[in-house]
């Protein structure tokens, strides 16, 4: 039994944060094209951007443990978000994608192109009808919607540009008329390994904005001096700190854990169950680790400025999308409501 | 990154299930061991028999060679069976195994990982807490030994777990000057067989009696009993608290699991008038105990690299943060039937998860440990 990851994992980490060193150094507030772009291509040039694309179909083929080691690193970052959702939440949506639709999304990947998946009103998955958002949408990408129990790529007609409070993620909005019943996808195999994957990746995405602000806080806690002294030395801001690493830690346990049963696991209640746990610890303790480093921040973590406004914004993105925290918990509980 | 178990493992797993099955105790309501020393005792002693206690121990100190993977199949099977592992003195023996001499180790390990022997760990006082470096139990050289005499001990240990029934104390004491703090403390087995030594078990908040106060008065010690250097002491007692700190050593977490597949029992049973309140409150405590499970298996596959550090505590925390969630969920799942008549312990248990925050190094003293060894935080 082993839990670290693997050298080669490690190297890709490390490739990861290299290329999102050079390119954006601080969280990104750009909703668009081209901020995409910037990160799109390095992604593309070394085979990142399709991880999860077969190699059959011109990817890398690696498995979600990889992705959430991009995941992370992404996170981490604040790297825009019409990359996740390319690289990331459609990548691991393929094998949905039918047949015939399938090479052209595999291609839009493999080049980080973006590619938006529909969701519904409030970033939950699947879409229901009535508004419905398009995670990580910027004009001229192919968008992912539900047909029985496939995705194919739908028409983008009367899709206008939107805003999520997530300052790095792109979407477009959609308002249509409410659906009759619920989509057949939900209670596919497909359907539930799909949103298993993606709450993996969005627990990823979570541990690195979680990483992120305690490595921020701990150095903002040891170079700010108050009463002649780093308020790092105080045990109310030390505590704090502690409080922070300990979710941090757990939530890595939490996300790789949920990510190796879902890339090795033949049982779907299984998997289904162990991404939902880590989607519900996540949630909660991103919330928790963003809330506490903007007060270890004091003011500061409070003005626009501060990369604790992108961290916690993202975090509640985050959260919300796919699938969140009460229906995850439903799922635990062995029921999974549709909500 | 690969959590499956290997072929040996398994096979492990299977065999300790099959005798399992065939020699677990019938019925164990929570509670039963903690409160019934002899009946851990003798389970203990039917699991040495059997081969399946002290697995991660030597075998020249009756030990079975294995390794904590093993340990850890053993406390996940154990808690299926709804059965303690063997008694919990991991952290003395491990104590001994790193820093009493050859001689030591053989007279008194195998007793101690057989079960026939007892032991209790003297090291918190009225005074000395969370601040244990300013423990007063005094150790003096006895001037009519010469250089190499004995000790003579008086002072006063509490909190010690088992101290009724031990018969060695594995104790801390001031062996240099009063304010010399963690340098002048020095680790001595105390017989607890004669006189001079009063035990006297204190009655906790659920009504129990699993501790005690421990009174010595000029109680003689030889020198023969000093373990490892003197005025050392303060050293080994810290690495010993790196063993007694994670889950994966006290194997908890299977008792979580079994606690939550009552608890569900328990919501089922109520049909009809389950609300979603409840039901996401006990779905929240299966998220903690899930993660907690896999930190230990995390923690677990970091301690077959090297020895455990200060990251321990953050397994401590949240092994805390888990069962407190969960006992508090329990209460809330079950209601009030479990105040008007606690049969099921659902109400003791609680009482029991608030100590889970003080044991061992209490919460704060824990995020210390964090702050200034994990975060490199400036200390005041």
């Amino acid at each position: 039994m082993e839990f670290e990851l693997t050298t080669e994992q490690q190297e890709l980490s490390h490739l990861i944060r290299g290329i999102l060193d050079d390119v954006c150094p601080a969280p990104v507030r750009d909703r668009t094209a081209a901020a995409a772009s910037q990160i799109a291509e390095p992604l593309a040039e070394t085979g990142l951007a399709g991880i999860l694309v077969p190699t059959t179909l011109g990817g890398s083929g690696a498995t979600l443990i990889e992705a959430a080691v991009l995941g992370e690193a992404l996170g981490a970052k604040g790297a825009p978000g019409a990359v996740i959702a390319s690289t990331l939440i459609c990548g691991a949506a393929l094998d949905l994608v039918r047949d015939t639709d399938r090479a052209k999304v595999a291609d839009t990947i493999n080049v980080a192109d973006p590619c938006a998946l529909l969701v519904g009103h409030d970033l939950s998955w699947p879409p229901g009808g009535g508004t419905e958002i398009a995670w990580g949408w910027l004009e001229g990408a192919l968008v992912l919607a539900p047909e029985g129990e496939e995705l194919v790529i739908a028409s983008t007609n009367g899709i206008s540009a939107g805003e999520t409070a997530d300052l790095a993620l792109p979407i477009g909005r959609r308002v249509g008329p409410p659906a009759r019943t619920r989509p057949a996808i939900a209670e596919s195999e497909g359907g539930r390994r799909f949103l298993a994957a993606a709450n993996v990746i969005m627990s990823s995405v979570l541990l690195g904005h979680m990483q992120a602000a305690l490595d921020a806080s701990v150095e903002y806690a040891k170079q700010r001096h108050q009463y002649g002294a780093p308020i790092g030395s105080f045990q109310a801001i030390r505590h704090l700190c502690a409080d922070m690493l300990v979710d941090v830690d757990a939530s890595r346990s939490a996300a790789y854990g949920a990510a190796w049963t879902v890339a090795t696991s033949d049982d779907v209640d299984e998997v289904e169950r162990s991404a939902a746990v880590a989607k519900a610890w996540c949630s909660e303790a991103g919330l928790r680790v963003c809330e506490t480093a903007l007060q270890v921040h004091g003011g500061i973590g409070f003005t626009w400025e501060s990369v604790m406004n992108d961290h916690l914004r993202s975090t509640h993105v985050a959260c919300a999308s796919f699938m969140p925290l009460e229906q995850a918990l439903d799922v635990v509980a062995g029921a999974r409501a549709w909500i | 990154m690969d959590l499956n178990e290997t072929p040996e493992q398994r096979a492990f797993r299977m065999r300790l299930r099959e005798w399992l099955s065939a020699n677990a105790p019938n019925r164990i309501a929570a509670g039963d061991f903690t409160d019934e020393h002899e009946a851990r005792v003798e389970w203990h002693r039917r699991l040495h028999a059997a081969g399946y206690a002290a697995l991660s121990w030597p075998t020249e100190y009756s030990g079975q060679g294995l390794g904590p993977i093993e340990e850890a199949i053993f406390a996940q099977e154990a808690g299926r069976f709804g059965v303690p592992s063997d008694l919990g003195y991991g952290f003395i023996a491990r104590a001994m195994l790193l820093f009493a001499s050859e001689e030591q180790r053989q007279r008194y390990l195998p007793p101690l990982l057989a079960g026939t022997e007892f032991w209790c760990q003297g090291f918190s006082e009225p005074d000395a807490g969370s601040d244990l470096a300013s423990l007063r139990t005094r150790a003096r050289v006895d001037p009519s030994g010469g250089p190499d005499g004995g000790f003579v001990v008086s002072g006063q240990k509490t909190w010690t777990s088992n101290a009724q029934w031990a018969d060695y104390c594995l104790c801390l004491v001031r062996t240099g000057e009063p304010e010399s703090r963690s340098k002048g403390i020095s680790t001595l087995i105390i017989d607890m067989r004669q006189p001079g030594i009063e035990v006297r078990p204190i009655r906790t908040i659920r009504g129990d009696e699993e501790f005690c106060e421990v009174f010595f008065d000029e109680v003689q010690v030889p020198r023969s009993c000093l373990v490892g250097e003197l005025d050392e002491g303060w050293r080994y007692a810290m690495v010993t608290l790196t063993y007694e700190r994670g889950p994966v050593d006290i194997g908890f977490v299977t008792k979580y699991f079994a606690l939550l597949d009552r608890l569900r029992t328990v919501l089922q049973d109520q049909g009809e008038h389950i609300d979603s309140g409840r039901r996401r409150a006990l779905a929240r405590a299966a998220v903690g105990v899930e993660v907690l499970r896999v930190q230990t298996l995390k923690s677990l596959s970091r301690r077959l690299e090297r020895p455990p550090g200060p990251e321990g505590s953050i397994d401590k925390l949240l092994m805390a943060r888990v069962e407190q969630q969960l006992l508090t969920a329990a209460v809330g799942v079950v209601g009030g039937a479990c105040l008007v008549d606690d049969d099921e312990d659902w109400f003791s248990n609680y009482l029991y998860s608030r100590a889970a925050t003080i044991y061992g190094g209490t919460e704060q003293v824990q995020k210390n440990v964090l702050a200034d060894q994990c975060l490199g935080l400036p200390r005041s």
